[in-house]
Order: structure tokens, then sequence, then C-alpha cells
């Protein structure tokens, strides 16, 4: 079992830096692979010196972001699940994309020529007071049980959303662009972008692994993790703000990209195994490459048009999980 | 727990600082090829089928290489290259190696993109017949082409001026725009369909409304009693066949009429022809 997980978790690492490589020398402008390659590598030659821009300038900040924000989604949904024990849960399950939502509706709509700045910060702050919020409405005395946690979130969801779609039909000139945002994308990808969200996956990833023992106890019940010598209430509050951190990021700069962490987590699970010490890199790796490939396709198949990068996430993602599915059942 | 908090402080600490630090180390990117300003514009993109209209209205047809998939209009721009549609693909954007690169409002994030690539871009963002007026001598300044940008603003003027004496006296129409049936969404002030209207001698129903656009019950209409509709869209039997259309006073007259889209919303060259034609359909005894 141990050996079988590592050899996926090497086919995984493969297959990212393969999604990549792929990833980069395709798009809506036909570039050689030989010239993306030379460009790549900092040579110089006699090709159109747009090549170079679009390559390192649009397209690797544009696929590094894609894997970023995919392994951010699917390490947060992976952390949400254990945590909540609801298999249905994702990043997005405790208003942090309601919040993040408003906050984004507000930047496009409220602040006229000068919103597209304030986009970014408005979604993470809304992301992060939604999430509090939710938190608050939750705690019981020193505990945070589940149930209210999960309810608090889809009625703290609810009235969020409902403000969106307010906000929406009163404005209805920026309609599309409020849409766009919410149907999330990687279409203003940047190195700006990329590494204003890069701090938050990287020392999120950190803070989740150094707990994923926690994780594996807590997936007996919080009782017998407590049993276990689990800190259960003080693991659930630091790992549920880390995952909205890393999810706050990730949504902030790309819109709401759905399926990537409800899917994911789900997949590796039955691809490796449910200890978290591996499942939490197999996520990260999956999840990347998931949303590395959907996005390559989004600029790909009806180009120059992109289709919404989610579509492709669910459409991908959706039948290969049921084939897992079924054949385990079969199996069994 | 109060370790806890100490960890995730110091933790989000870090994290900030690191943003910090990385954004201050910017990638360096190839500037684009000769970007001195003087240069004459050879190679434009236009983001929005209004910048398209009014740079081939001002002769630079032949210097537009990239429109979206939107600019219709005139026949020669279809045949450009498309950058996109609601959203634009940067890629393709740069491959065209433009030199001015025109958005609307609502573009600024993309254009500030694209002047971090080292290319030229203006917004053009009218919010009346006289700001689109504007707009068009700005670009006719921007792209050489002044004495033409002045001749089509003056032709725009003298259509504007030929309507308004034709409707002096005029009783005013009571109008309601519908831009689509189905959720019967309407014009407000602060759209150009508005304004029209009204130059047109016309009355819109929703005038007294505090947003650009919005959605009118049933009951207001046939309340208001329309003395015409103006459709943006087809759908005129669909329209006419909604409960209690049929005691509304255009639709008895017969006075539905659906128009071009485009003209009456675009700000660009052909607003006045929009202008005229509104008022030929709300005033046809002063039009011969």
């Amino acid at each position: 079992m141990k050996k079988r997980s590592g050899f996926v978790l090497v086919v995984l690492v493969a297959l990212l830096a393969v999604s990549c490589v792929i990833a980069v020398s395709r798009g809506s402008v036909h570039i050689p692979w030989r010239t993306s390659l030379l460009i790549l590598f900092g040579e110089r030659g006699d090709w159109p010196a747009s090549y170079e821009r679009i390559l390192l300038g649009v397209r690797v900040p544009r696929v590094l972001m894609a894997a970023v924000v995919g392994g951010s989604l699917s390490v947060a949904g992976v952390s949400f699940q254990a945590l909540l024990q609801n298999p249905m849960a994702d990043p997005y399950i405790i208003g942090v994309s309601a919040g993040a939502a408003l906050g984004a509706t507000v930047g496009i709509i409220g602040f006229g020529s000068l919103g597209f700045k304030l986009v970014p910060p408005l979604a993470f702050l809304g992301a992060l007071g939604a999430m509090t919020t939710v938190y608050v409405l939750a705690k019981r005395g020193p505990r945070v049980p589940v149930v209210p946690l999960l309810l608090s979130g889809v009625a703290v969801s609810a009235f969020l959303s409902a403000v969106v779609s307010l906000l929406m039909v009163t404005h209805r000139e920026r309609l599309d662009r409020v849409v766009f945002w919410l149907m999330g994308g990687l279409t203003g990808a940047s190195w700006e972008r990329l590494l204003s969200i890069l701090p938050y996956t990287i020392v999120g990833f950190c803070i989740m692994y150094y707990f994923s023992k926690d994780l594996n106890a807590l997936l007996f019940g919080e009782e017998q993790a407590a049993h276990l010598g689990v800190e259960v209430e003080k693991v659930k509050a630091i790992l549920l703000f880390t995952s909205t951190l890393v999810t706050a990021a990730a949504v902030s700069v790309t819109g709401l990209i759905g399926f990537v962490g409800l899917i994911v987590p789900h997949l590796m699970r039955l691809l490796t195994s449910p200890d978290h010490r591996i499942l939490l890199p197999a996520a990260a790796l999956g999840g990347a490459s998931l949303l590395v490939v959907s996005d390559m396709l989004s600029r790909t198949l009806l180009s120059p048009a992109e289709i919404p990068v989610g579509i492709l996430t669910a459409m991908m993602g959706g039948p290969f999980f049921l084939y897992l599915l079924y054949r385990r059942k079969g199996g069994m | 727990m109060k370790r806890f908090i100490k960890v995730l402080l110091i933790t989000c600490t870090i994290a900030l600082g690191l943003t910090g630090c990385l954004r201050g180390s910017k990638l360096q990117i190839p500037p684009a090829a000769g970007d001195s300003g003087a240069k004459k514009i050879e190679r434009i993109v236009s983001m929005a089928p209004s910048n398209t209209e009014i740079i081939c209205a001002l002769g630079a047809a032949d210097r537009l290489v990239g429109v979206t998939a939107f600019c219709n209009y005139p026949e020669e721009a279809t045949l450009k290259q498309k950058i996109g549609d609601f959203q634009i693909n940067r890629e393709k954007v740069l491959e065209l190696e433009p030199d001015l690169v025109v958005g609307i409002s609502g573009q600024e994030g993309v254009a500030e993109e694209l002047e971090q690539h080292g290319i030229r871009t203006i917004i053009l963002n009218p919010a009346d017949f006289d700001g689109t007026l504007a707009s068009i001598l700005e670009m006719g300044e921007v792209l050489g082409a002044s004495d033409r940008a002045v001749q089509i603003v003056e032709n725009m003027k003298a259509k504007r001026d030929e309507v308004r004496t034709a409707i002096v006296g005029a009783e005013p129409v009571s109008v309601l725009v519908v831009l689509d049936v189905e959720g019967l969404w309407t014009v407000g002030p602060g759209t150009f369909l508005h304004e029209l209207i009204e130059d047109a001698g016309g009355r819109n129903i929703a005038a007294s409304a505090n947003a650009p656009y919005l959605q009118l019950s049933i009951e207001t209409i046939v309340a208001e009693n329309p003395d015409v509709i103006i459709m943006t869209l087809p759908g005129k039997e669909e329209l006419m066949s909604k409960p209690g259309f049929d005691r509304v006073k255009a639709v008895i007259d017969g006075r539905v009429l659906e128009v071009n889209a485009d003209v009456v919303s675009r700000p660009g060259p052909r607003l006045a022809d929009g202008l005229y034609e509104i008022a030929r359909v709300l005033h046809p005894d002063r039009f011969r």
C-alpha cells in the first residue's frame, strides 16, 4: 500500500510537469515547440519579439497560476472534508465563496473605473469576513460543533448570494463582468497576481501538512480523535482558518472556480490513500494538473474565445471520478 | 489556544511579508519594439464595437488589425482578426503587435495589463451624445485624422439639429423600451437610448427610474399606457401576446417597432442615425 502511494506521487509529479510543459506550448497563438523551449531557456532568435512577451509575460504566469490555484483549492478541499467529516464539503462550503463574491461584486460595480484594482483585495476580505461570521455564529462556548458550522455556512452563503443577486439586478450594466467573475477563470493571470497568492499556498500547505496526523485521527470522529490525544477544537480552529486563507487567496485572483476542491480530494483518496500525509501532497499535485490541463483546453478549444474553466474541470473530472467510483464498487 | 493565535499571527505576518518581498522583485519582460510615443500609429486593436465603428469612420480601417467577435459593422471590420468577446485574449492582442489598443469603460484592468507589456492604450468612455462627439474628436487627433473627425462630428450635429427642428412643437409621445421580452427589461436615465428618446421628442415611461437598466411590471406598463413601444430585439409577437398588453395603446394602434440595437446603443458615428430613426418612429407626420 505504502509503496503504491509513493508510486502514485511520483506519477503525479511527472503528470504535473508534463501538463505544464504542454500547457505552455499551446495557446491561441501558435508558437512552435522548439521556439517555446528556446525562449524559456532565454535564447534569442529570429522569431517575432511578440512571442517572448506572449510566452514569458502571459502564458507562463497563467499556467503557473493555474497550478497554484488548482493545488490550493484541492488541499483546502481535503482539509474541509476531514474537519467537517462530510464528503460533500468543499472549500466554499462555509461561506468563503459567497463572501468573496460579494466583495468582488462591490469592487466591480461600486468603484467605477478604479474597481478592477479593488476586486482582489475586496474578494479576499469578503471571504475572510464571511468565514469569520460563520465561525462566530457556530461557536458554542469553547466548542465549534460541525453541524451548526455547516448550517450557519449555508445560511450566511444564501444571504450573501442574495445580496450579490440584488446588486446584479440593480446594476445590469455591469452584469456581464460579475457573471464572468462568478464563473471564474485565469484570464487576468500575471506574475504579480501569482506572487501575491503563492505565500498563502505554501505556508497554508505546510500548516496543513504539520497537522496531517491529527486530520487522520479526525477520520474516526471528533470523540475518538480526542481520545487519541488530538486537541480537536484547537486543530479545527487553526485548520479552518488556514484553509480559508488559502482558498480566499486563490479565489481573490481567479473568481469562483468550482469542482476542483470537491472532486480532486475524493479522486486522490481513491487513487492513493486516506492517510493525509500522502493525500495532501497528492491532492496538491492532482489539483494543479487538473486545473493546468482544464485551463489549457479553455484557452484553445474555441480559440480565440475562451470557455470558462469551471465548465471544463467539471466535464473532465466528473466522469473520471464516476469511473473510479464505479470500478471500486464493482471490485468490492 | 494562546499559542495557536500566536502561531497564526506569525504565519500571517510571514505570508504578507513574503508577498511584499516577491512583489518588489519584478520579472523583466522584454519591452515592446520601438515604444516612442510620437510614432505614427500603424496597428490598432479595438476592444469594443463602438470603437471599431469610430476607427473605421475615421478612415483607419486599413490600420485596424484586431477587433472583437461583436464588431459587426462596417463590413470590412468583420474580416479582421478576432481578439475575444466579453473577455479579451491577451495572447492574441500581443501577437498582433499593436501600437494602440482602444478600450471602453470596464476594460481598465485589461488596459493596465497591456500597458505593462509596453502597449499604448486609450479608454473611450462617453456618457452621452456630446461625449460621443468628444470621443470621435479624440480618436481623430490620436490617429492623425482630425479633419475627418471634425467632419463626422459636424454631420452628426447637423442631423441632430434637423431632428430638433422637425419636432418643434410636437406633442411628446410616451415610449416604452423593451430590451428583453422575457424579463421586460427597459432603460432608464443614463443610457444612450433614453437620451435619444428624450431628444427625439419622446417621454420614456421609465424616466423617473434611478437605475440605467430596470425591469418593469406589466401593471406599470398598462398604467403608463405608452403610445409607442420600441424593441431592440425581435419578439414583437411574443410581446403583444403577453397578458395585459392587448390594452396598451401602442399595441392597439400597431405602434410596436423593432429598431437596430447597435445603432441606438453604440456610442459611435451612427448614433445620430439612431436619433433620426427614433424621431421618425415617434413623429411620422413630421418626417415626409
